[in-house]
């Protein structure tokens, strides 16, 4: 069975474009629109990783990261933001909700595929600003 | 912007720039109207904070240059539009206003010659270059990954430049700065990139390319964002607002230009057009020291 990657983003064109890319790796992709459905997929869903937008209606992704980390069986999985957003005291609130890592969009395929690559796997990654915190510990979301 | 958006219009005879005036108050000025050049310099030092001075060829040029020398030791930075009959145009003040740092137009002005000499010479006081560079770059980092894109244009005082789009998506924005940002195109060419950005996609709903439209504005947005954030302006801004009618565009209740830009593909396949609208805002704010804490676009942080 492949892994599971779920992409919470208001765009539809966003979420097609991050579907294309996963499949094309072999992701299994569930999708929502916004961080409400967000959280019901990821209930639905035991995902492996979660890639969510900050600014969208009805719940916005910071939110839903924080209600997410409640669930014990989301307590360590790894969650990327994918936003326009780049303020520095923005990144700040992603870390205090509990995001693994902050990504700028427009993003560059094989740039979100090594992060994600090493969420998952714990590979060596391209370019980053630093390490992941507990890598090893993530769930590596093979099944 | 701390500009003084006054304008003063020298003409002998009131109401022959009647039109003129009426243009510059459509576009947000104040504008007072004097009879003469020596009435002219007597405000002027009175008031030296103007934005601009349309004279007309009938207000005489004759002391012009006389004029413009003294205009520009009580305010260097105030810019000249002059009127020139058919028969003006090789003379001292032509010469002068042919070295940039002031416009020379025939009359009887026409709206667009001189919404154009207005928007080149003023562009500086409403969005300075460094703004006005960040929204273009803004624009070229998100659109350029998916087609070939280059800025043509980019002046302010262009209030129907996306009259040629059929869907548009507008952002508000506020905190540090508040305005908004408009970003338009036709159903043909949003296709084209709806296309570009998802190759194989079969067929394309009119609400899904205006969802890219709206995506497109987010991106665009941030980018712009990420250069305030760099000069410690905090700015937050929400989700796209959809307008799906030919001829879009959007006025403050406070009238302030907004600054327009295009980018198109070298073989005009694409155009896209940007209406970034500031509301009143302290140029002194971007002299703030640059701030490191701002995400670069292509790296990842992890937290």
């Amino acid at each position: 069975m492949s892994w599971q990657i779920l992409v919470v983003d208001d765009s539809f064109a966003v979420r097609a474009q991050l579907r294309a890319e996963l499949e094309k790796r072999g992701a299994r992709v569930v999708e929502a629109e916004n961080g409400r459905e967000g959280l019901w997929r990821a209930r639905e869903n035991q995902v492996d990783l979660v890639l969510v937008d900050v600014h969208m209606p009805v719940m916005d992704g910071l939110r839903m990261i924080e209600e997410l980390r409640r669930i014990p069986e989301y307590a360590e999985t790894p969650i990327f933001i994918l936003t326009s957003d780049a303020a520095g005291s923005r990144v700040d609130e992603g870390k205090k909700v509990g995001a693994n890592a902050w990504i700028l969009k427009p993003v560059k395929a094989d740039l979100l595929w090594k992060a994600i690559d090493k969420a998952l796997f714990g590979r060596p990654t391209g370019p980053h600003s630093g390490e992941m915190p507990k890598a090893d510990s993530m769930r590596t979301g093979i099944k | 912007m701390t500009t003084d958006k006054q304008v003063l219009v020298v003409d002998p005879a009131a109401g022959t720039l009647g039109g003129v005036m009426e243009e510059l108050d459509e576009l947000g000025f104040r504008v007072i109207w004097v009879p003469s050049l020596a009435a002219a310099l007597e405000f002027l030092e009175a008031r030296p904070n103007l934005s601009l001075i349309i004279a007309s060829a009938a207000a005489g040029q004759m002391g012009g240059l006389d004029f413009l020398a003294r205009v520009h030791q009580v305010a260097p930075n105030l810019r000249i539009i002059w009127g020139a009959r058919p028969d003006d145009g090789k003379g001292p003040v032509s010469a002068r206003a042919g070295k940039g740092l002031d416009s020379i137009i025939p009359e009887p002005f026409r709206a667009d010659e001189l919404r154009s000499a207005i928007a080149e010479l003023l562009a500086e006081h409403f969005y300075p270059t460094a703004i006005a560079d960040a929204v273009k770059a803004a624009a070229l980092e998100v659109l350029g990954p998916i087609r070939e894109f280059k800025v043509e244009g980019g002046a302010f005082l262009v209030a129907n430049q996306t009259a040629l789009s059929d869907m548009s998506a507008v952002i508000p924005f506020g905190g540090g700065v508040s305005g908004h940002l408009m970003v338009g195109m036709t159903r043909q060419h949003a296709e084209i990139l709806y296309r570009a950005f998802l190759p194989g996609i079969r067929s394309v709903r009119i609400d899904r390319m205006e969802d890219l439209v709206g995506e497109l504005c987010n991106q665009i947005l941030g980018r712009i964002n990420a250069f305030f954030a760099q000069h410690a302006v905090s700015i937050q801004h929400g989700t796209p607002i959809f307008i799906r009618a030919a001829g879009s565009t959007l006025r403050y209740p406070g009238r302030h230009p907004s600054f327009a830009v295009s980018l198109v593909e070298p073989k005009d396949q694409a155009r896209v057009t940007l209406e970034y609208y500031l509301a009143e805002f302290d140029r002194e704010k971007l002299q703030a020291p640059v701030a490191s804490r701002v995400l670069p676009l292509g790296e990842i942080r992890y937290l």
